[in-house]
């Protein structure tokens, strides 16, 4: 029901929040290291040089 | 009860029968029979979806209500009922405010509760107000000058609850209109379902001086409280929206109240002065703002220290927003520079010994500082001359007394993350001698004295930032071969902590701790195999656990590390991990966003294992299959769907991809019966105007895997296929170097095994 009043409904002066962060980072660099281990695979079959 | 009832059909005469106590023009029913009749209708429309009332139930509940909400109605507390009941209901009035007639009434109405000499009347009026200024932007144009003089005038005479609400009104006429903007820039035929009116720049000479008034009503001890929340900050909160919304035309008008205000000997207007600075950092350009903020940054460095502690307070954090968006190595106007840094760094490590609230935004302050020295170019960063002294007075901080008020303790350990992040080569040392001290101090969590709920909650949420300083340690000093070693050397010990870490039951610390494994079985490399035995079994209840889906995907991708680590080594565990694994898929509690991940470690596994991945192929190939069937007949109705169908396409590619390259040689006619089904995926994917680079990427390559694993056994299929030809043609003049390369590779695989060109 309405009358949420006493609640912050915002941030006030966001501070910093860097769980999300450490969880992309890892994200990002599992995806990484799938692709390079996956172009290094393609590399191996055909003498094909991926991009660095 | 009506919310099981009523979406199974059931209790069809509920909303008739309460309609029924409300009278009518010559019935009239009793006061508290209206009142609890209206409260009624509201928690039913609270809880009742949409699509679940017919239109005639709708009108009915609607006219009740608005009846009772009339100013012919002497009851407040009806009054209030049937205003609560209204904001419950405007979900439900899509119909009634396409038609204006209807419209114009229920705006008459609200508004005129805006008026009643009840205050509660009156809030939950504004609550109505801005629900509808969210829900029914595109219709307020004819009400917004009407609009504006009731919040106004709650703004500056009501009670505080009240106000709150009439700055909120325009807080979410902001975000609106910040939205609209973002789906403009981003499609760029500028199509917008919704228009785009620009309430908030025709408001502006009138709705900035009514924010600016605002912001000296602060509470004595607003920094203090957690989750205080007053007029004062309201305004600033929109001011920085407003900022968001109109960009350049906000800096005239705020500037002179900064000017006239930052000096004043009342400590409310320095702090609102700095306030009204800070909140226009964001939204204006970088030319508008950079010559303000050279010259304001002297005066914020000295304001530091200021006698009052809430104007330190907005000092730091006014800091913390220059650093944020007028620093970094994209920005056209940096305000930090060689010369000024020495200074800003002495006041910073100066302020941070000060009262907890204004430590923790001097935390901020230097995390956004490190953050602006990210993209380094390996040469020795600007701030490695003060690395040490940062790291210390970091350390220094997590260790105070007085640092769980604040959020300080948290805020100085993510702020040792981002230092960490950005460090260069010549202070790697420093970054090693850190790693002992976390992990003393990680020690030092798991003996401590748990003797209630707090202390458990204390600990945990200690043991999950220092949790979260390894990974990025890990991962910094991983990430180079010059510096791995700093962390190989500790691996047995970090390693036995985090299974030590895992004996404690919450979610948060098992996803750090994961995390950390993570980095650590990727920085180690094979050598991680000695820890498998052990902590095997943390693994497993990660990937069990559905409930808190994140510990559940940041395993999935764990298991992605460890199969890229120890290749064929994982070979013991993958009975075990395949089994979870599909039975995540298959479960319906599992939140959907761990699935595409599910499927890219399977082509982690099957990479590792190679051939060995046969036994599994009967279970996977059918589930691949289906979730690629699936995001093929999906209709999509929203962006988050678009995405969602994108990470689920490159996710099954990255599955096959994974599979041909570790069948390659011995196992390859294990693929020829999947292989027309594949290419059918690729072809349906390749049609689709939604698909994202990451899926094309991944699509080309699995179009080269299965024609290099496959061999000439796949010529036919390729041959009676027109479209990967076009395909191809796209990538290949792609711009993106990566694709362009990997679909010359597809294209010339392809080709040899046809005998084309």
């Amino acid at each position: 029901m309405a009358g949420q009043a006493g609640v912050p409904p915002r941030v006030h002066k966001r501070s910093i929040s860097d769980q999300q962060r450490r969880r992309e980072i890892a994200l990002e660099r599992q995806k990484q290291s799938r692709r390079d281990l996956q172009q290094h695979a393609r590399q191996l079959a055909s003498g094909f040089s991926p991009p660095s | 009860i009506a919310a099981i009832e009523l979406p199974q059909g059931e209790w069809p005469e509920l909303v008739g029968s309460l309609l029924a106590n409300m009278g009518g023009p010559q019935v009239e029913k009793p006061a508290h029979l209206k009142q609890a009749t209206l409260e009624t209708l509201g928690y039913v429309c609270e809880e009742v979806s949409a699509e679940i009332l017919a239109q005639e139930q709708v009108n009915s509940i609607l006219t009740a209500v608005v009846q009772g909400m009339n100013a012919s109605e002497t009851s407040n507390d009806v009054r209030l009922a049937a205003t609560n009941a209204l904001y419950n209901a405007l979900d439900f009035a899509q119909t009634n405010f396409e038609n204006d007639m209807e419209r114009d009434y229920i705006m008459r109405v609200v508004c005129e509760a805006t008026l009643s000499p009840d205050s509660r009347v009156r809030q939950a009026a504004f609550e109505c107000l801005v629900s509808i200024g969210s829900t029914y932007y595109e219709k307020l144009a004819p009400y917004m000058q009407d609009v504006f003089a009731i919040t106004s005038k709650a703004v500056k005479e009501d009670e505080e609850p009240v106000a709150l609400q009439a700055v909120e009104f325009w807080s979410s006429i902001c975000d609106e209109e910040i939205e609209i903007q973002e789906e403009y820039s981003g499609d760029f035929t500028g199509d917008s379902e919704v228009p785009y009116f620009q309430f908030i720049k025709q408001a502006l000479p009138a709705l900035v001086p009514m924010l600016l008034e605002t912001l000296t009503k602060q509470d004595e001890e607003q920094d203090q409280e957690e989750g205080a929340w007053n007029l004062a900050m309201a305004g600033g909160t929109c001011l920085g929206l407003v900022a968001r919304a109109v960009g350049d035309d906000v800096v005239p008008l705020v500037m002179p109240y900064v000017q006239e205000n930052v000096s004043k000997p009342d400590w409310r207007c320095r702090e609102a002065a700095t306030y009204a600075f800070g909140s226009i950092l964001e939204g204006p350009s970088l030319p508008r703002l950079a010559p303000l903020v050279n010259v304001a940054l002297n005066f914020m460095l000295s304001a530091m220290k200021d006698e009052n502690n809430h104007v330190k307070d907005t000092t730091a954090w006014t800091l913390g927003r220059i650093f944020e968006f007028l620093h970094g190595p994209n920005v056209q106007f940096p305000v930090i520079t060689q010369e000024n840094l020495p200074m800003i760094l002495t006041v910073l490590l100066e302020s941070i010994k000060d009262s907890p609230n204004v430590a923790e935004k001097v935390c901020g302050a230097i995390y956004f500082l490190a953050q602006g020295y990210e993209e380094g170019t390996g040469a020795p960063s600007p701030l490695s001359p003060f690395f040490q002294s940062i790291v210390q007075a970091l350390l220094v901080t997590t260790d105070r007394e007085d640092a769980g008020d604040s959020r300080l303790r948290t805020a100085a350990y993510e702020t040792l993350n981002e230092v960490v992040r950005i460090s260069t080569e010549d202070t790697a040392t420093i970054v090693m001698q850190l790693v002992p001290v976390i992990m003393q101090k990680l020690n030092h969590t798991l003996e401590m004295s748990v003797l209630s709920a707090d202390d458990r909650e204390k600990q945990s949420e200690l043991q999950a930032l220092l949790c979260g300083v390894l990974q990025v340690i890990i991962q910094k000093l991983g990430a180079s071969d010059t510096t791995k070693f700093g962390i190989v050397q500790y691996g047995d010990q970090m390693m036995s902590l985090f299974l030590r870490v895992f004996s404690c039951r919450s979610a948060t610390v098992h996803e750090e701790a994961m995390l950390a494994i993570g980095a650590l079985a990727y920085s180690t490399g094979a050598e991680f195999g000695k820890y498998m035995t052990d902590f095997y079994r943390y693994l497993e209840m990660g990937l069990q656990n559905f409930e808190e889906y994140q510990v559940c995907a940041v395993t999935v991708g764990v298991v992605g590390d460890i199969c890229r680590s120890l290749d064929d080594k994982v070979l013991p565990f993958c009975d075990g991990i395949m089994t979870q694994l599909l039975k995540d898929l298959s479960s319906n509690q599992l939140h959907r966003s761990v699935k595409p991940p599910i499927f890219s470690c399977f082509g982690d596994i099957a990479l590792a294992i190679g051939e060995n991945f046969e036994k599994y192929l009967i279970y996977a190939m059918p589930m691949l299959q289906g979730a690629a069937e699936l995001s093929a007949q999906q209709v999509i109705r929203d962006d988050e769907l678009i995405d969602y169908n994108n990470q689920l396409r490159s996710g099954i590619f990255e599955a096959y991809s994974g599979i041909f390259q570790g069948f390659k040689g011995n196992k390859a006619e294990l693929m020829v019966p999947y292989a027309g089904h594949i290419l059918q995926f690729i072809e349906n994917v390749y049609q689709d105007k939604d698909r994202d680079d990451s899926v094309t990427k991944a699509a080309i390559g699995v179009m080269g895997d299965l024609a290099d694993t496959l061999g000439p056994s796949a010529a036919p299929l390729f041959l009676q296929t027109v479209f990967y030809k076009d395909f191809l043609d796209e990538c290949t003049s792609s711009d993106d170097q990566q694709l362009k390369e990997t679909a010359e590779w597809a294209l010339s695989t392809i080709n040899r095994i046809t005998n084309v060109g």
